[in-house]
């Protein structure tokens, strides 16, 4: 093979790409907390509630979990570019991934929620608590246990999927990698070591999220 | 390759060029009601371009020096960046003058905007970089395009008009 591979333009372009895997992280981490606060509501609307409400909540789901997170993000940046709606490249990936988020989220507060056992929230409600006591303090709880390990996979899959953020023209880590290759055409130098940042990203999510669990999780 | 890759040294270290196919200015297209007629007018103006290419390295420079924050979008290809014009995300899109005639023509609110004030954008051929002998044919391959009239024939009928020479002034290429 007749490739010879160049790092040294990679290293010397690694503050930026390590500044631009800050703003990957940050999008990342709002749009799951716009994910858990919308998912959380999503759930509680299918559960309890019926009529258009909750076609609605529904139809977000179906939306959510069976379409291309790509297609999602094309609707928030050049869908609602047809109607005249123009959202910063920011914007637009922390719409998309949000709306993504809390799609599958709610899913799986749905399985939480359905874990925690009826006979919880008779035993709250016997004790005189509120219907609103029950959940904040006896059942959410709860289910936020269970789901805690499946919100941590979302938020990989958030850092993940931000990547396609570059196709809306936001520099996060992608899209700070795609400026550089095209540069200076060492596209498989640039794109091994953004792999290799984001499995950094990952494995550091992934052993934060474990020691918080150690802590949060003490009986 | 034929892919209108400008023949930057940076480049030249990881691919070999040819001698250069096609010649081009940037200019930029933009939207009907812009108002956009000089380039001083892209002051202040939300400006578009492809990621990596020359152009938008040109463009990031004389950004900075205007003070521009936050008015440049990059996309993946010159397509979103006429359609971020089109929809009217950005105010212009930087490409070359060959593609402004089609682009203009394809959606009735983008008209032809100034000339961009940076140089002459000399594209090659691209072709394995160990590869010589190969880059040699490439290199004849294109002068014969050009000596059969086949050149002039392809560029009437995509970019219309006269086609560039494909000479660098003072050089010896």
């Amino acid at each position: 093979m007749e490739y010879n591979f160049q790092w040294r333009p990679v290293f010397r372009a690694l503050p930026e790409l390590l500044e631009a895997s800050l703003v990957t992280l940050q999008v990342a981490a709002i749009s799951i907390v716009f994910g858990i606060v919308i998912g959380l509501g999503l759930s509680l609307i299918r559960i309890h509630m019926t009529g258009p409400v909750k076609w609605l909540a529904t139809a977000w789901v179906e939306l959510a979990r069976n379409t291309p997170a790509l297609l999602q993000l094309f609707f928030f940046g050049f869908g609602l570019g047809a109607f005249g709606i123009h959202l910063s490249p920011y914007m637009i990936v922390l719409l998309a991934l949000s709306f993504n988020n809390a799609g599958y989220l709610s899913e799986n507060f749905r399985g939480g929620f359905n874990a925690v056992p009826e006979t919880q929230l008779r035993a709250s409600r016997s004790l005189g608590m509120t219907a609103f006591q029950a959940y904040t303090r006896i059942i959410i709880p709860q289910v936020l246990r269970i789901v805690y390990y499946p919100i941590t996979n979302q938020m990989v899959w958030a850092v993940l999927i931000s990547s396609l953020g570059m196709l809306v023209g936001f520099r996060e880590l992608s899209g700070e990698t795609q400026f550089y290759a095209s540069k200076t055409y060492r596209i498989f130098e640039y794109f091994s070591v953004t792999a290799v940042i984001y499995y950094i990203i990952v494995k550091l999510i992934l052993g934060a999220s474990r020691l918080l669990a150690m802590r949060l999780f003490r009986y | 390759m034929f892919g209108g890759t400008s023949d930057t040294l940076a480049r030249a270290k990881t691919v070999g060029f040819t001698i250069p196919y096609a010649i081009y200015y940037a200019q930029v297209i933009v939207g009907k009601d812009t108002g956009i007629k000089t380039f001083e007018d892209l002051r202040g103006k939300r400006v578009a371009a492809a990621i990596g290419t020359v152009p938008e390295q040109e463009w990031l420079k004389i950004a900075e020096k205007w003070g521009e924050k936050g008015n440049y979008q990059g996309y993946q290809s010159e397509n979103e960046v006429f359609l971020a014009v089109a929809q009217g995300k950005v105010d212009a899109g930087i490409t070359t003058n060959t593609a402004v005639l089609p682009v203009t023509q394809k959606y009735k609110n983008l008209i032809a905007g100034p000339r961009m004030p940076w140089g002459t954008d000399y594209t090659s051929v691209v072709g394995p970089r160990m590869d010589v002998t190969w880059l040699n044919y490439l290199n004849l391959f294109i002068t014969h395009q050009v000596r059969s009239g086949r050149y002039q024939e392809l560029w009437g009928k995509y970019v219309g008009g006269e086609a560039p020479v494909l000479l660098i002034p003072g050089v010896f290429y």
